[in-house]
């Protein structure tokens, strides 16, 4: 990056030289400076070849007018599903049968209403709903009422979900790290052993529920009989050894989809004609494969990494739970078995929110990896 | 010497095309995957026959025991026989994967087809609703309406899996009635006077069925899946109704004596079930569209 600047000052500097001794010292240098400046696409271009091809400035400037409008259409649109999960998240709470101060003990009259006064949960539905999208702007997202009571779940959440985040993340970087190569191998030895070697296992790998993955591992690997090898309760403490198992058995499916993905995105790219045009220059395998197939096979992958994060969120209610992680997603579902509400409202707001802005993230890197592909026309 | 005069440049024997051999009926098609599905489905349907032992009955005398000649599969933590329970239990996993997919499949077409001969301005608003339906997470949604809707049982639960995973066969079906929409034949029988559900019925649906045909497949082992994670996690069946899922919940009691057999067993079939489900699937899609990059 500083290369690049460095270059273009360098040629403005030039161009502003040459000017200067061509066309005599005027005094107005700041014209010059000017042009030179407007003229900057064109340095650019002479440094860059590929730049040269593309559209002209005016074009480029309706493009670029295109991809905003597009980026906050898109946007918009995350806001307002957000919002919509939020009313339904909140009237779907509403709607469930029984109380929150049900409990093995029934609390006199007087006392539940002190309590509904308390919480506000004696006003109009559609007051409360106001009440509550106002608090949640304001990042209040009420008091968790039974498993932690009185904490608040913005509290909670802040301090459960960086730990499910780094176990997200770490299996979803081994399942790009691992899925891609093997996709492209697969990909490369098309029809040989390797190939239905690699099918098999991604099949495998794609029908297997992240809970089965995670009971066999945890049965298998952990415990007296495989010499304590894994801790079979997670313990942060224990650094790789805890983080292993939950992350392989979590990042197991995504791997494998990956694989499959690059493998037939790769089969796609390497049968274009560029592909046949860089065999024929005689370039190495290695390079094809490399340079020329693998960049652009990797654009759909793009697409589908969305949806993992999605998923690996998700897969982290079950593997949190089968490993002990005292993660989000575990305590999510354990919130879900206390019917302790507003830890399930937000929480479902959270993550909705987290992995709506994910998928709008992963949209515009699509974009960004692809300028060919039109915004404008839609999604299908 | 005068053959070797008149001899033709480039005259070779004629070329013997031998004709390809048949395409034997088996190739290109799960045989396999469809002999091992339909053997686990009809062993679940004949499960009186098949069972050793009463599957509920808790044989307080046997129970973690390990495979042996009497209990084929072991037995669990509160003594059920466990090859009793995979052919019994297996019956309400396959059930709530055909209703949950019969349920979401029936609201794809309804909404799709909808949304295909609506007007622009319905047609994009039922699009957009579909789109924020996608965004939110399937398992988050089944999870939260499970909650709502109280204790489980076969049918809600179903019903949850099948409203929550309908959107991407709708997209398909949109698509593809878009296509149709204004063939002659479905003008015809619009002119004739016939309704949307006739035409959806006897028109639309033969026609786009073969591109829906994998989602739906594929709809089934998702559901069964999801069934059997939210029975793992406690949210799903209670643990008295038999599932591969709810034997599945029993694993971290499983865990702390080391009994194997537990979770190997009905994970094992679950895995089965899945695999031959997902490989009809793939087959399914190679069909509809040939492109060599398939799986």
């Amino acid at each position: 990056m500083y290369g690049i600047i460095f270059v273009i000052s360098a040629r403005l500097v030039h161009r502003f030289l040459n000017n200067h001794i061509a066309l005599g010292n005027d005094g107005n240098y700041y014209s010059y400076f000017r042009r030179d400046v407007r003229n900057i696409y064109e340095i650019i271009a002479e440094i860059y070849p590929q730049a040269k091809a593309r559209k002209g400035r005016k074009e480029r400037k309706e493009n670029n007018m295109a991809n905003a409008k597009y980026f906050l259409k898109r946007f918009a649109m995350a806001l307002l599903t957000i919002f919509l999960v939020a009313c339904l998240t909140f009237l779907l709470m509403n709607a469930v049968p029984g109380s929150p101060w049900l409990s093995e003990k029934t609390p006199s009259a007087a006392t539940l209403a002190a309590l509904n006064a308390k919480y506000g949960l004696d006003k109009p539905l559609h007051i409360q709903l106001f009440m509550y999208l106002k608090n949640i702007l304001h990042g209040d997202f009420g008091v968790s009422l039974k498993m932690q009571k009185n904490r608040a779940v913005l509290d909670i959440i802040v301090d459960m979900f960086p730990v499910s985040a780094k176990v997200g993340a770490l299996a979803l970087l081994w399942a790009i790290i691992v899925g891609v190569p093997l996709g492209c191998l697969a990909a490369f030895k098309r029809g040989k052993f390797t190939d239905s070697l690699l099918r098999v296992i991604c099949t495998l790998g794609i029908s297997m529920p992240s809970f089965v993955v995670a009971s066999v591992l945890l049965v298998t690997l952990t415990g007296d009989r495989a010499g304590n090898l894994f801790p079979s309760i997670f313990d942060a403490s224990q650094g790789f050894r805890a983080y292993l198992l939950p992350c392989f058995a979590l990042g197991f499916y995504p791997m494998c989809y990956t694989a499959r993905q690059t493998r037939s995105a790769m089969l796609d790219s390497l049968g274009q004609e560029y592909i046949k045009t860089a065999r024929a220059k005689g370039l190495k395998n290695k390079k094809i494969i490399f340079k020329h197939a693998l960049r652009n096979a990797l654009i759909p992958v793009i697409t589908y990494l969305g949806p993992q994060v999605a998923f690996t969120l998700c897969g982290g209610f079950v593997v949190e739970s089968v490993f002990s992680i005292p993660g989000l997603g575990r305590y999510f579902v354990q919130s879900i078995q206390n019917r302790d509400y507003p830890v399930i409202m937000g929480t479902t707001i959270f993550l909705a929110t987290f992995i709506i802005m994910m998928n709008l993230v992963v949209d515009i890197l699509y974009k960004i990896a692809d300028p060919r592909i039109s915004l404008t026309k839609g999604g299908d | 010497m005068n053959n070797h005069l008149f001899e033709l440049a480039g005259n070779r024997k004629t070329e013997t095309v031998i004709p390809k051999s048949k395409k034997k009926w088996y190739e290109g098609k799960p045989v396999v995957s469809a002999a091992i599905l339909i053997l686990i489905v009809l062993g679940c349907l004949c499960a009186e026959l098949i069972m050793t032992k009463d599957p509920t009955y808790m044989d307080l005398l046997n129970y973690n025991k390990a495979p042996d000649r009497e209990f084929l599969f072991g037995t669990d933590t509160m003594g059920r026989d466990i090859f009793s329970m995979i052919w019994y239990g297996g019956r309400i996993s396959i059930l709530i994967g055909g209703l949950a997919t019969v349920i979401s499949t029936f609201i794809a077409v309804v909404v799709g087809a909808f949304s295909g001969v609506a007007p622009a301005w319905l047609d994009e608003l039922i699009m957009r609703f579909t789109e924020i339906f996608l965004s939110i997470p399937t398992l988050l949604l089944i999870i939260l309406l499970q909650a709502i809707m109280g204790n489980a049982n076969i049918l809600s639960l179903s019903f949850v899996i099948g409203v929550t995973s309908w959107t991407s066969i709708a997209k398909v079906v949109r698509t593809e009635v878009r296509q149709i929409r204004n063939s002659e034949y479905i003008i015809a029988a619009r002119c004739m006077g016939a309704g949307f559900f006739r035409i959806l019925w006897k028109h639309l649906v033969p026609n786009f069925f073969s591109s829906i045909m994998f989602m739906v497949v594929m709809n089934v082992r998702t559901a069964m899946i999801s069934e059997a994670t939210l029975s793992f996690m406690g949210i799903g069946l209670p643990i008295e109704v038999i599932t591969w899922g709810s034997m599945l919940s029993l694993s971290d009691k499983a865990l702390m004596t080391g009994s194997w057999w537990i979770i190997l067993i009905p994970g094992l079939f679950l895995i089965a079930t899945v695999l031959c489900l997902t490989n009809i699937g793939n087959a399914c899609r190679e069909q509809t569209n040939r492109k060599e990059s398939n799986f």
